[in-house]
């Protein structure tokens, strides 16, 4: 699904992340983890396109050159990046985002269109499955919502977009446990052995509730160790601050 | 032209024109001013006894300059007016200029003037000049104006979501004026 091969990425000069491998098949859950800084979010924000960095390396998503490929094509070729920070967009309703947004990804692969009541009726049956209050649909795109409604709202998203990859970047950072619950549930629903998700956290947490096939530490800028979920909880005892244990 | 009662347009304009407003006693006007551009457009309105006005300007400019004047002037006790208008410039100039008066004998009045302009490229730019010429200290008085461009990380977001740069762009600017269109929508 991804293969990411001696991945470097920089701003204004400086490296952030240097020399990364990261080979994700189909059907499984990784999970990155790594102290602040380390370098996860820049290589989210690099999967999903985001200009204003220097990349070297490849990335290869479903046998395709990542890095020559627009915003808006990787999200039409089922890549979908759950921001760690959703923005706000004043005069957007959520539910005519949404909507815009699926009917973009079906038309580009050449399926059916879903009218008001279609959308409708699917938006209603995604939000009563993830047990999201379905009154954030009729208001402005992440305006005033809440940590954890903003949260929900991207894996909502996600759920209706039904992408062939996800990356979840710190979508457990600011939830409380309720919406931990709520959150992971989404997550385990969209689980299926057609479907990847790179999730990244700072806290073995959110991995209590979603068990990855594969757990990373990422320090500065490149991977230090894989191993499975128990890498998770060891890290949880012993901290990032003291690799030569790990 | 002179109002009595209930009185709702929207006006589009293909010529510099100077369009005068005259709101009797209890009368109540609301005005869109809207899809034209690379005119002027002077606006007067006298508001007489309980008479209360809203002016709306959206502002599409490609290529152009179009200039707004309002005049704005509370003529008779507890008149209101609102007033907003919006500038999206696309290697264009806009201009609005803004006067509300409020006479020295005249109480109990309350009046707006809000004017937001989007730039969508280098070229553009927007000049405003708000003006109030408040002899009495019993009124609501306000002005609000904004100058920006568009947000890169919006557009992201919303081409993460498989909207192609254009159609974000295009979003971003309808929600710019979404507030005004639904209040047009609903008249």
């Amino acid at each position: 699904m991804l293969k990411i091969k001696n991945l470097n990425i920089s701003i204004d000069n400086k490296k952030i992340i240097k020399g990364l491998n990261l080979e994700i098949k189909q059907g499984e859950i990784h999970a990155l983890m790594g102290p602040n800084g380390s370098g996860k979010s820049t290589l989210s924000n690099v999967l999903a396109g985001k200009d204003g960095y220097d990349v070297t390396g490849e990335i290869i998503y479903k046998g395709e050159d990542l890095l020559k490929i627009s915003i808006e094509e990787r999200a039409r070729k089922g890549l979908f990046m759950a921001f760690q920070y959703p923005i706000e967009i004043p005069g957007v309703n959520t539910s005519n985002f949404l909507k815009s947004s699926l009917n973009a990804i079906r038309k580009s692969n050449g399926k059916k269109q879903l009218d008001a009541l279609e959308f409708l009726k699917l938006i209603k049956e995604k939000a009563d499955v993830l047990n999201i209050d379905k009154t954030i649909l009729n208001r402005q795109l992440n305006v005033g919502f809440s940590g954890g409604e903003k949260k929900k709202n991207e894996i909502l998203q996600m759920s209706i977009l039904e992408p062939m990859f996800a990356i979840l970047d710190e979508t457990d950072s600011g939830l409380d446990i309720d919406a931990l619950k709520i959150i992971s549930d989404g997550i385990n629903s969209l689980r299926s052995i057609c479907r990847s998700f790179l999730i990244i956290t700072h806290y073995q947490r959110l991995l209590d509730y979603i068990k990855p096939d594969f757990v990373h530490v990422l320090a500065d800028g490149s991977i230090i160790k894989t191993g499975c979920s128990e890498l998770a909880e060891e890290l949880d005892k012993v901290g990032y601050g003291n690799k030569k244990q790990l | 032209m002179e109002i009595k009662n209930n009185y709702k347009k929207v006006i589009s304009l293909k010529e510099n024109s100077i369009l005068n407003y005259n709101l009797k006693a209890n009368s109540y006007a609301c005005l869109f001013f809207c899809d034209y551009s690379g005119v002027i457009t002077e606006i007067n309105v006298n508001l007489d006894v309980n008479s209360s006005c809203e002016l709306y300007g959206i502002f599409k400019n490609t290529n152009e300059n179009t200039d707004v004047i309002t005049n704005v002037t509370h003529s008779g006790h507890n008149s209101k007016c609102d007033q907003d208008f919006r500038f999206i410039n696309k290697n264009s100039i806009s201009s609005f200029k803004g006067l509300i008066s409020v006479p020295k004998h005249i109480n109990n009045c309350e009046s707006h003037m809000t004017n937001k302009n989007l730039l969508l490229d280098k070229t553009s730019q927007a000049f405003t000049k708000p003006e109030l010429d408040i002899k009495n200290s019993d009124v609501i008085c306000t002005h609000s104006n904004t100058t920006g461009t568009l947000d890169e990380e919006q557009i992201f977001y919303i081409q993460s979501r498989g909207l192609s740069y254009e159609e974000s762009v295009n979003m971003l600017i309808e929600a710019f004026y979404q507030d005004i269109k639904s209040k047009m929508e609903a008249s």
